[in-house]
Order: structure tokens, then sequence, then C-alpha cells
């Protein structure tokens, strides 16, 4: 039971990429992309918690730390990037 | 200030127990896949001894008997990259806080900053049981210092008490426990002229050399992997920190001392605030 | 169910990859190619390899795109033609 709801789930949740992979393949500015591609990572984090319940092994969570976590400073440089200033300063 | 130090020392604590308890979690017990099947035939198998590495921990034996000199060459390959961005980018550099980004950002930039250290440390310490490793560590820790760098400005560096110079002796001090232990087995065996060599980990029938279990228990510290770990995380971090602050440093920069001039800095930055 | 999630997933990096190569706009290439990173963790999350997932998320996102936007700062941003 638990198992076909997680699935499910995970099923909803690639939904939701592909529609986001839209907006990352077309969307016209940076930023569009960039929030888009936020989306995308977040949700593959959600995702992989998601898998590591679904097989029962929970050393597999600590990788959904690593994405969402690393996806914030990926985005931070960016922005960084886009407002002008040179990294450092 | 001492409250909110005691916030940041519970909040780290917390984070890395929770981090601890998601490494260190098994599958069902008996849930052996086919690959894990092979390598513990290999690792410790008691009715084999002639084939066995000998160490009772299987990721040691697999990390470390078996993909030893992969580690070390990586450790190589890295130390002389680094060497490279050290050779064309070093300067001396007073090192002065300027605006950085906005404070939304800056603040949860320090969260962030605490939880990334102390995941890194987590994946060191226990990737005895599960995922990780000292590179894995020590990239992820560099990152930490690049958010920073990032989000707060290269001024912000000397008040976490990192400067070039500090993270040059970090690095070397981890180089040189990754040293120590590899070449510990070959000073044992020239010492007693019984049979060792380099990178051995555990005793084997025809090499008595083994190194003592950590913290008592063979099977969780599984020998000499716990301080190779801290010894690599620690060369890695560093490494990359060294990297990303010479090439975000400028021209303009000059001489001095770098602590002093991040603390003043920082003053004059909270003037230009309130004005 | 997973070989058809890995083989689409394989499909989106390709794609990624093409776009990126394609892009005129560096820093579109570094966002793309950073989405490409993210992919590829994912598909060796599913390959059940944790630790290099780690390495590649570590390595491929973080630090790889850390190092692009830096050069890239130093260089113009647009690609002429």
């Amino acid at each position: 039971m638990i198992d076909a709801i997680l699935v499910g789930l995970v099923a909803i949740f690639l939904a939701s990429i592909v529609i986001a992979a839209y907006r990352l393949i077309r969307g016209p500015t940076i930023p569009d992309r960039m929030l888009a591609l936020d989306i995308i990572s977040y949700t593959f984090a959600v995702v992989m918690a998601l898998v590591a319940v679904l097989l029962r092994s929970p050393f597999l969570i600590a990788i959904s730390f690593m994405l969402a976590l690393w996806f914030y400073v990926g985005s931070l440089y960016v922005a960084r990037y886009l407002e002008g200033g040179e990294i450092g300063d | 200030m001492k409250a909110r130090t005691l916030a940041e020392v519970l909040f780290t604590a917390a984070l890395f127990l929770v981090l601890a308890y998601a490494m260190t979690g098994y599958p069902e017990f008996g849930f052996v896949r086919p690959l894990g099947g092979f390598f513990l035939y290999h690792t410790f198998n008691e009715g084999n001894p002639g084939l066995w590495s000998g160490s009772p921990n299987a990721v040691t034996g697999i990390l470390w008997d078996y993909r030893g000199y992969d580690t070390l060459f990586e450790t190589m390959v890295f130390y002389i990259g680094t060497v490279a961005v050290v050779i064309f980018f070093e300067r001396r550099a007073r090192l002065r806080q300027t605006r950085g980004m906005s404070m939304i950002v800056s603040a949860s930039t320090r969260l962030i900053f605490i939880f990334i250290i102390t995941s890194a440390l987590t994946i060191t310490i226990f990737s005895v049981k599960g995922s990780g490793g000292g590179f894995q560590g020590g990239s992820i820790m560099a990152i930490a210092y690049v958010a920073i760098l990032v989000a707060l400005s290269k001024g912000f560096l000397p008040q976490l008490k990192i400067n070039v110079k500090r993270a040059h002796l970090l690095r070397t001090l981890g180089l040189t426990i990754i040293a120590a232990m590899t070449l510990t087995p070959i000073v044992f065996s020239i010492a007693t002229g019984t049979e060792a060599f380099a990178l051995q980990n555990q005793a084997k029938e025809w090499a008595p050399f083994g190194f003592p279990a950590f913290l008592g228990l063979r099977s969780l510290s599984g020998g000499s992997i716990i301080p190779i770990q801290i010894g690599e995380t620690l060369f890695v971090g560093m490494g990359f920190t060294i990297m990303f602050t010479l090439l975000t440093l400028k021209g303009g920069d000059e001489d001095g001392d770098g602590e002093e001039e991040g603390g003043g800095g920082e003053k004059k930055a909270g003037k230009e605030a309130e004005g | 169910m997973i070989d058809t999630v890995i083989n689409l997933l394989l499909v989106f990096c390709i794609l990624l990859t093409a776009l990126s190569i394609r892009a005129k706009d560096l820093l579109l290439a570094v966002v793309l190619s950073g989405a490409e990173g993210v992919v590829v963790a994912v598909l060796f999350y599913l390959l059940l390899a944790p630790d290099i997932a780690l390495i590649q998320i570590a390595a491929g996102v973080g630090i790889a795109t850390a190092f692009f936007i830096l050069v890239l700062k130093k260089l113009r941003r647009y690609e002429e033609e």
C-alpha cells in the first residue's frame, strides 16, 4: 500500500520535472532558466528521498541533502554574476 | 553573543546527530547485493585467509587495500593542480570587507555554511559505514567557503579564522597525516625485519603489521581509515579554498595582515550601512 | 519502470549537452551544463552508486560551475559569430 503511494508520488514529481524542463529549455531569459533549474534540482532531491524510502536504505538520504544544498550555492553564483559585481567583492 | 554561540553549537550538534543517523542506517539485516557479496568474500573471509585483506570493515578493505593507490594518485594530481594555481596567482593580499549580497542572502548563507560544514564532517567520519569519503567531504567543505566568498565577500574569510597562509598550513597538516599513515608500515618493516607494504592497514598471515583499531571497535573504525579520511578532507578542502581565494583576489589588493584588516573593514562597512 | 526513467534521463542529458554546446550566450551554457551535472548525479543515484553521485554533485555542480563563472567574469559573455 505505502509502496504504491510512494510510486505515485514519484510519478507526480517526475511529471512536474517535465514541466519545469520545458521552461528550462525554452525560457527566454537567464533568470527564467535558473528558476526552472532550481525547481528541477529541488524536486530531484525530493525524488531521491522518496526513492530512498522506497528502497528502505537510509544512507541514500544524505545525497538528497547534498543536492539541495548544492543547488543553493549554484544559484548563488549565477545570481552574483547577474547582479554585476565581481565575485569575492 | 554567548547565547548565540551556544545556539550555533547546539544547532551544529543536532544536525550532526541527524546526519550521522541518516548515514549509518542499515537496510534490513542480511540484505547483500551480488557485488557486495563478492567484496565481502574477499575482505574478511575467515575460511580463506590467503585472499582476504584482513580488514573487518569491508568499506575500509575496498577503499584502502584494493583502491589505495587510486586514492594516493588522486591526492597527487590534486596537489599538482593546487601548486599550479598557487604559482600563477599567488599574491599577498589584504582582505577588505565589502558589501557582499543582500541581507537575506547573507543570513541564509550563514545558516547554510554551518549545515555544509557539518555534513562535510559527517560524510568524512561516517564514510566507514556509508557512502562518502575524504575527497567528497573536502570538496563539500570547500563549497562552504566558496559560498561565503560569493555571498558575503572575501573580507569575511578572516572572521572564520581562515586566510591563505593558515589554509596552506592546514593543507600541509592533512598531507602529513596521509604520508605518515602510508609510510608507517614501511618504517615498521625496516625496523623489525618483517614483511609489510605501503598502505597496509590490517595484519595478514605473511605481514604482521596492523594499525590499532581506534575507538575500541575494530569493525567501526577499521584501523587507519578515519585519520586518513580526515587528512584527505583537510587537504582537499583547504586546497580548493586556496584556489578560489587566489582566483578572486585582484591586482589592486596590497600586502598586509589579513586578519586585522578584516575586522576593521567590518566596522567600516557597518558605518556605511548606518549612514 | 526504472529502466524507462533512466532512458528518459539519458535523453534529457544529451539534449542539455547539445543545447549548451550550441548556446551563444556563455552564461546560458554554464547554466545548462550545471543542469546536465544534476541529471548525471541523479543517474548515478538511480544506478545505486551514492558516493560517485556525491563526487558528481560536489565537483560537477558546485566546483565546475564556480570555476566557469569566475572565468566568465574575466572574458566576454557573448560568443561572436
